[in-house]
């Protein structure tokens, strides 16, 4: 069966599963934004994986970093879409909070939400060890 | 108040689009205030989840934005929106105001009852974004969706071109047509500042 008429099957007649959320990032030191920007990257390519080898159709994935400034990144399962506050790159970051909402096709919303959360304490721990609290 | 409502399959790239069209209303209509200090523009941002991002990308931005978040995505809020529009138009009374459907909705019934029920309207155009990177997918997979989100949309702004060939450019172009042969249709990539004379004609032509 094709990836198309796979995808086919799955979304037909079904309602997506979301998984939105808001953490609060607090950081034990203060880190380079930067680190906090690959670690959500990485999190959003391990879910674009996921779905890709299931054969799932990813809605959208939306991450909002909101703080003294700010960081947006987007992707539909493709590419990874990023914009920023000017200063962004040059922010030590010590606290700030998380927005996430994933849309996927063909999946549960607990498959997603075990999947998402598993990957994204993976993705900061690996990143930066025992520096978030509550991840 | 002139209304813009925005649809169009999720990450088609709605938000991105408003940003620019809300900097090209500001910029070149000088709509930021009135002066009796209310906005001149405020959008209306419809989202699926119970955390909202669009419109944190929004305000970000200095714009003023009012959320209706509905908790699963066949829900619309129709009449939400249509209540939360006459408020705006008691409180504010706005030249300009944007609303961001949510991925799964479909505008025009949208846009039927805000023009039943809503007050104080001038004018309303319905823009739908279309995904140039994904329109194969789409088409295959929600093709009643993404055909009836376009088929009575006022204006079509095919998006995401620079992840396409021209001549695939051309193809998909040719599709939303078959779909759509009367609404404006422009090929644009949000990656990039949008030639502020596509705004002129697609946004406030007719205004």
């Amino acid at each position: 069966m094709s990836d198309q008429h796979l995808l086919k099957s799955s979304t037909k007649d079904s309602d997506p599963a979301i998984f939105s959320e808001t953490y609060s990032l607090v950081l034990l030191e203060k880190v380079k934004s930067e680190r906090v920007k690959q670690a959500l990257t990485q999190w959003i390519e391990e879910i674009r994986d996921w779905t890709s080898a299931k054969a799932y159709f990813v809605g959208h994935i939306k991450v909002f970093v909101e703080g003294q400034e700010n960081l947006w990144l987007s992707s539909t399962g493709r590419s990874i879409s990023s914009k920023q506050s000017q200063g962004w790159s040059e922010w030590s970051l010590g606290s700030a909070t998380l927005f996430v909402t994933i849309i996927v096709f063909g999946t549960t919303k607990e498959a997603l939400k075990e999947t998402a959360e598993e990957s994204l304490k993976t993705c900061f721990n690996t990143s930066l060890p025992n520096i978030i609290n509550g991840f | 108040m002139n209304i813009l409502l925005f649809g169009g399959f999720l990450g088609s790239g709605k938000t991105s689009i408003i940003l620019q069209v809300a900097r090209y209303l500001t910029a070149e209509l000088s709509v930021q205030q009135l002066d009796s200090g209310k906005p001149s523009l405020v959008i209306v941002e419809n989202e699926v989840g119970e955390t909202g991002i669009d419109d944190k990308i929004l305000k970000a931005e200095g714009l003023n934005v009012r959320e209706l978040i509905a908790g699963c995505i066949c829900c619309t809020l129709n009449a939400e929106l249509t209540v939360c529009l006459n408020k705006i138009q008691e409180e504010l009374s706005p030249e300009w105001v944007i609303i961001e459907t949510t991925g799964m909705a479909f505008p025009h019934t949208i846009a039927e009852t805000i023009t039943k029920y809503g007050k104080g309207i001038d004018s309303l155009k319905t823009i739908v974004v279309a995904d140039a990177e994904r329109w194969d997918d789409l088409s295959t997979i929600m093709p009643g969706l993404i055909e009836e989100q376009i088929a009575r949309a006022n204006v079509i702004l095919l998006n995401k071109i620079d992840c396409l060939e021209p001549e695939q450019v051309s193809q998909v172009a040719e599709d939303i047509k078959r779909i759509n042969s009367s609404g404006l249709f422009y090929a644009i990539s949000a990656h990039t500042e949008v030639n502020p004379q596509i705004w002129r004609k697609a946004v406030t032509k007719g205004e």
